[in-house]
């Protein structure tokens, strides 16, 4: 609960910190890679988070994996400030917390779609419309994939969930059958 | 012997003869006297006492007929009462055959009645383990239908379903916006 408060407070400040609303996305998008990569490679994350390796070393190699990934400047400014701080674990819950700060700035909605299979192009852009017009603001969307859902897809909106998946449509089948009263039984 | 010789004597046996009259005599006076005596002195006494006995016997009398009248009134009280009792006896036994068969048809009547009960109970109790077996049965027989569809499904869905899928999911938006309340169910 504390990394959270944390996560946000950390998050408004390089929301804060990039006054261009241009420039919140490529910054969410950096954040969020270098939290993958930071996630993911498991050598740089000790490396990183290691406090027994001289804070410059470490100052050293992230900056090289920033220049890597040519991260936008404010972005470069809080990994330094995180690592400096021995925060640098929170990377991913900053992340997160800054995307919702983006969106709040974009004035957009998240919204995951979550598909039996791999969506399109074209899909992702016209349930990305849809969910625009439905929610009445710019939807930022996230698809997933699951193959349990057999077919159509699930959408999360703003807290509320809209089902079009084969499997909810079988299991609303099954409980309709179920729940329907049998006829009297009568003995031969 | 010489004692013999002298009292066989003639003289000797009129002189005791003589003796025993004289003593005859005044032994029947003396016995005269104490009977005069006696008749003067102890006949009240005596007659008193004979009065006491006899009374007293004839008390004795007259208490064993009273007796005797108040044990044959108990004879004829109890041979009374022994009749009263065959009576009695009789009643008691009527009266226990009508509380018997009074209790009996209670019984039988209990008896039905809780016969009855368990025939309705185990017959209500067998409808509902057939209607809950049949809804089990159903279950699992929907559940594996369900469950083959969903495997052929799976199978059958392709692209083309999932597109055709897709627009209908996105048509079902159409109209729609987040704030209704019907849209946090199932699209």
């Amino acid at each position: 609960m504390a990394d959270l408060l944390i996560a946000q407070r950390y998050a408004a400040a390089l929301g804060a910190a990039i006054p261009d609303k241009g420039g919140l996305e490529p910054a969410s998008q950096a954040l969020l890679e270098l939290s993958e990569v930071f996630a993911t490679h498991h050598d740089l994350h000790s490396c990183l988070a290691n406090p027994a390796i001289d804070v410059d070393a470490r100052m050293q190699v992230l900056a090289e994996a920033l220049r890597r990934m040519d991260a936008p400047r404010p972005v470069r400014s809080l990994a330094s400030e995180l690592l400096r701080r021995g925060r640098i674990a929170l990377l991913p819950e900053i992340g997160e917390a800054f995307r919702k700060v983006v969106d709040e700035r974009l004035d957009r909605l998240a919204a995951t779609v979550t598909s039996a299979m791999p969506l399109s192009g074209t899909q992702e852009l016209l349930l990305s419309e849809r969910l625009a017009k439905f929610a009445g603001k710019a939807v930022r969307l996230r698809c997933d994939v699951d193959p349990e859902l057999i077919g159509g897809v699930v959408a999360r909106i703003g807290g509320q969930v809209i089902d079009g998946s084969l499997r909810t449509r079988l299991a609303n089948i099954r409980n309709a059958l179920i729940e329907e009263e049998l006829s009297p039984f009568t003995e031969e | 012997m010489f004692v013999e010789e002298y009292e066989s004597r003639p003289e000797f046996i009129a002189q005791e003869r003589r003796i025993a009259i004289y003593q005859y005599f005044f032994e029947f006076l003396n016995v005269l006297a104490i009977v005069v005596l006696a008749v003067r002195f102890l006949r009240k006494p005596l007659l008193a006492f004979l009065d006491r006995q006899v009374a007293a016997i004839r008390g004795r009398i007259e208490k064993a007929a009273s007796a005797r009248r108040e044990a044959e009134e108990r004879k004829a009280a109890a041979e009374a009462k022994l009749e009263g009792l065959e009576a009695e006896k009789e009643r008691v036994r009527e009266q226990a055959d009508e509380l018997i068969e009074l209790e009996a048809a209670r019984i039988r009547e209990a008896t039905e009645h809780a016969i009855a009960q368990i025939v309705q109970e185990t017959e209500e109790r067998k409808h509902m383990e057939l209607h809950h077996a049949a809804m089990q049965l159903k279950q699992e027989l929907v559940t594996q239908a369900v469950d083959q569809l969903a495997e052929r499904l799976k199978a059958e869905v392709g692209h083309s379903q999932q597109t055709a899928l897709i627009e209908e999911f996105v048509r079902s938006l159409e109209g729609r916006r987040m704030s209704d309340p019907a849209e946090s169910a199932n699209g």
